[in-house]
């Protein structure tokens, strides 16, 4: 049966609004997996670092399976010691480069969206190191997504709700916009816990920033093409944590998933819940993923 | 000026000169001719998809239309009606001669805005490109079509630009002063103004905070 | 092979033409790709078919200069035989490394060309030294081109844990996001730099005159509006202007060039092996002004003289007219 999962927090909330909107989705969303920690930026984890073990404890009493998520970008020492430390630990870890592989070498895990897995040959590669699931980068068509999801028989997983990240740096654009600099940032990525709008000079939306990530504008929505997804092999469907009710979110693809609503009903009352931002679903339908593909292929 | 250089003054005087008709046929047997001494060239822009561009020298009276790819070999026509072209390429005589013998970087005149393009650009990037694989000599090629008078038209050529540079230099419009690289002064209002910046987004930032906290 | 003076000068060649004119300008080693999608500079009219690059890699070697062949773009699923092919092609011709990012092609070309150098390209974005190790114990790299968001000082701490070459980015057009991660470019057009090997593609880029403006598109999205006289960038994603917080900017990077010209010292003293420059998809022209203004200026450091006027020529051909240390410098994030 196909999983629903709930990737990584990818926005700067506040520790106590992290904390119960975790405890909320533990009590009431029909999420099988949980991806917790910190994929954006190393400088933010002090702050809700010590609530993990309860929310974890939480999440998992309410059967929920628990993947610590690890950063995209690893350049610091500190950082780097970071990965040692949980590579050995006791949770699932989700590699979001490939500085986590040589460490989890024999050891199950999940590569991340981060990595590059293009291809077989790459699959296979990863799979040989203790890859239990695979993550679909975020450009793959779905025609990509199937030779890949039908090649071996490890769990593949795809990205089926929120904003998409698009790049990684090193220069944090979220203090940049605000006139500061990274070092000196004062979490200002804090201000706008639904990513910083950056749109077109002529008014048109296109991403928003949050941190040193860029991200889509408009949410991918791949409510039309669970389906398809499933039949070709699929096991994990992911939904990124976005400034809504995350609840009716999973409730909404959880009955997609199981065959119980219709994916276009579906869509509509996502817009409804979501309200005006606009939805994306380009990359799976072989276009440009700001490309918004309305009804099954 | 360098004898290798094209007499760049010299032809633009001429090409003010000619009439359309003999401009048209003039490009036309200089572009047969370059397609005779550069087989290789001819066969990689034939090999591109089929494009053309309007080529607008902006201190000349004419226009031209240059199409290329799709098999067949370039064809170079004066453009006598205003229609709506793919592409528009603008700039200087000198420049897009430069740009055709690769003796200039396409992007270069592009950022500093010496040449302007509009339009479908691949079909620039894709002419420059292949035209980037062949050396043409633009002088070479128009003296060869000279025959056997080739050299001595072309010795002519340069010693008629040497005169005309002089003329223009003594009595041409004035040249802006070299612009000075003044870094050091630049450097620190730069500092000063990202400080001040710095400065206003931290207040900036707290406001909202308070903002945010009373809301 | 000749020795390099002071530091491997490595140099981009897009056409057979742009790599004779590397080679007479003092390059060490040049490096290139085939005219596909194997390669990370795939515009129309660029790059090499099998015979030009036969052809090239002898006229470099008779000089006693390298070529390094790029195939580091990812392969499509279903298509890795195309990568893999290339990469044959490339050991064929007689390159002396080829240049790769993807984990599948690197796992082909260690096991069927064990004795031909492998180096990571900079679309394999290794930034530190744990996931190099990992390149090198898994796929034996002879070297590493270090993506170009490390600070001098963070460059030498990187090379003095890892065993393998480094080779960084010393002048040219600069990304600031980390690259081979960057789907910005098919956010927008739908062709990617990850597969497709381009990076806002021409056939995209549109330009149109707005009175006394100049306005730049790619796809249907507005990058930029220019001024006048106000030098203009390349019309990728991370290049444009936006507008958060109801203020336009830059918000990514300004239209600026890299030049390192000046920190060479202190590159050389973090343990740099080899200089890059960028620009395959640059003309003849500006590749050997730029190789023969570094050649002049690696010869004078390797002399112990001071900087060469040549040095000086260098911020002309930068992007947007502009040049910047960028990363290289702290305060750069």
């Amino acid at each position: 049966m196909a999983s629903l999962t709930l990737g990584p927090l990818f926005f700067h909330w506040k520790p106590e609004q992290r904390r119960d909107f975790y405890y909320r989705i533990a009590d009431e969303a029909p999420v099988d997996v949980v991806y917790l920690g910190e994929a954006v930026c190393s400088r933010r984890e002090t702050f809700y670092m010590d609530d993990l073990p309860l929310i974890t404890e939480r999440l998992r009493a309410a059967g929920k399976q628990v993947v610590l998520s690890t950063l995209a970008l690893i350049t610091s020492e500190t950082e780097m010691q970071d990965i040692r430390d949980r590579c050995a630990g006791e949770v699932m870890l989700e590699a979001n480069d490939v500085t986590c592989i040589s460490m989890l070498e024999g050891q199950p895990h999940v590569t991340g969206p981060f990595i590059n897995v293009f291809n077989e040959a790459t699959l296979d590669f990863l799979v040989g190191k203790g890859a239990v699931r695979v993550n679909m980068p975020m450009e793959l068509s779905a025609e990509a997504i199937a030779i890949l999801a039908a090649h071996n028989s490890v769990e593949t997983e795809a990205f089926v709700f929120g904003r998409q990240p698009l790049s990684i740096s090193m220069r944090c654009y979220h203090a940049r916009a605000y006139g500061l600099h990274k070092d000196g940032c004062q979490f200002v990525c804090e201000l706008d816990p639904d990513g910083l709008a950056a749109d077109q000079l002529d008014g048109n939306k296109l991403l928003v920033v949050n941190g040193t990530q860029t991200m889509s504008h408009g949410y991918a929505v791949l409510l039309d093409e669970l389906a398809g997804m499933q039949q070709a092999g699929v096991t994990h469907f992911r939904l990124s944590p976005q400034r809504t009710d995350m609840v009716k979110v999973a409730e909404i693809y959880r009955g997609v998933l199981d065959g119980a609503r219709e994916p276009g009903e579906a869509t509509l009352a996502l817009s409804q819940l979501v309200g005006p931002v606009p939805f994306v679903n380009g990359f799976v339908r072989g276009r440009e993923g700001m490309a918004w593909v309305e009804g099954a292929e | 000026m360098d004898d290798a250089d094209f007499p760049i003054h010299l032809a633009r005087g001429m090409m003010r000169l000619m009439p359309p008709p003999l401009v048209e046929r003039g490009g036309a047997m200089l572009l047969r001719k370059i397609g005779r001494n550069h087989p290789d060239l001819f066969r990689n822009l034939a090999e591109l998809d089929a494009k053309s561009i309007r080529v607008e020298p902006s201190d000349l009276p004419h226009k031209f239309l240059l199409s290329f790819g799709g098999g067949a070999p370039p064809k170079l026509m004066l453009a006598r009606r205003a229609g709506p072209a793919g592409t528009v390429l603008k700039g200087p005589l000198e420049q897009l001669l430069a740009l055709l013998e690769g003796k200039i970087d396409a992007d270069t005149l592009f950022f500093t805005r010496a040449i302007a393009i509009t339009g479908d650009t691949s079909a620039v990037v894709a002419l420059h490109n292949t035209l980037d694989r062949a050396s043409i000599n633009l002088l070479d090629e128009a003296m060869s079509l000279l025959g056997p008078f080739g050299s001595a038209g072309r010795a002519a050529a340069l010693r008629l630009e040497r005169r005309m540079h002089g003329l223009r230099e003594r009595f041409g419009p004035a040249r802006p002063a070299a612009e000075r690289r003044d870094d050091g002064e630049r450097d620190r209002l730069l500092a000063e103004n990202a400080a001040l910046k710095t400065r206003l987004a931290k207040l900036d930032v707290r406001q909202r905070r308070k903002q945010g906290a009373s809301a | 092979m000749r020795e390099p003076t002071y530091l491997e000068l490595v140099c981009p060649a897009g056409t057979p033409a742009a790599l004779r004119a590397a080679v007479d300008a003092g390059a060490d080693t040049v490096y290139c790709g085939f005219r596909d999608c194997t390669n990370a500079r795939n515009y129309p009219g660029l790059n090499f078919d099998l015979k030009e690059m036969r052809e090239g890699i002898d006229y470099a070697h008779r000089f006693g200069r390298r070529v390094l062949v790029a195939v580091n773009t990812f392969p499509r699923a279903g298509d890795v035989v195309f990568w893999q092919r290339a990469v044959d092609n490339a050991a064929d011709c007689g390159a002396d490394a080829v240049i790769m990012a993807d984990i599948g092609v690197l796992d082909y070309a260690t096991r069927r060309h064990p004795n031909m150098r492998r180096h990571l390209s900079v679309q394999a974005a290794a930034s530190n030294p744990l996931s190099i190790d990992f390149y090198r114990e898994q796929f034996g790299i002879s070297r590493v081109v270090l993506p170009r968001v490390l600070s001098v000082d963070e460059v030498a701490a990187v090379i003095a844990r890892m065993k393998v070459e480094a080779e960084v980015f010393a002048f040219g057009s600069l990304g600031t996001m980390v690259e081979g991660r960057c789907y910005l470019s098919s956010y927008i057009t739908g062709r990617s730099p990850s597969s497709d090997g381009v990076c806002g593609p021409a056939e995209y880029v549109s330009y149109r005159e707005e009175g006394d403006q100049m306005v730049s598109c790619l796809g249907k999205v507005m990058m930029n509006r220019y001024d006048k006289h106000e030098n203009a960038a390349y019309p990728t994603p991370c290049k444009c202007r936006l507008v958060t917080n109801g203020q336009a900017s830059y918000l990514f990077e300004e239209p600026v060039g890299l030049n390192a010209v000046s920190i060479l010292p202190q590159l050389k003293a973090a343990g740099v092996t080899a200089l890059k420059i960028e620009g395959r998809q640059r003309s003849r022209a500006y590749v050997g002004q730029v190789v023969g203004a570094f050649r002049q200026v690696l010869d004078a450091l390797a002399r112990g003289e001071p900087q060469p006027e040549a040095a000086n020529d260098l911020y002309r051909l930068a992007e947007g007219g502009k040049e910047t240390l960028s990363a290289f410098k702290k305060g750069w994030r």
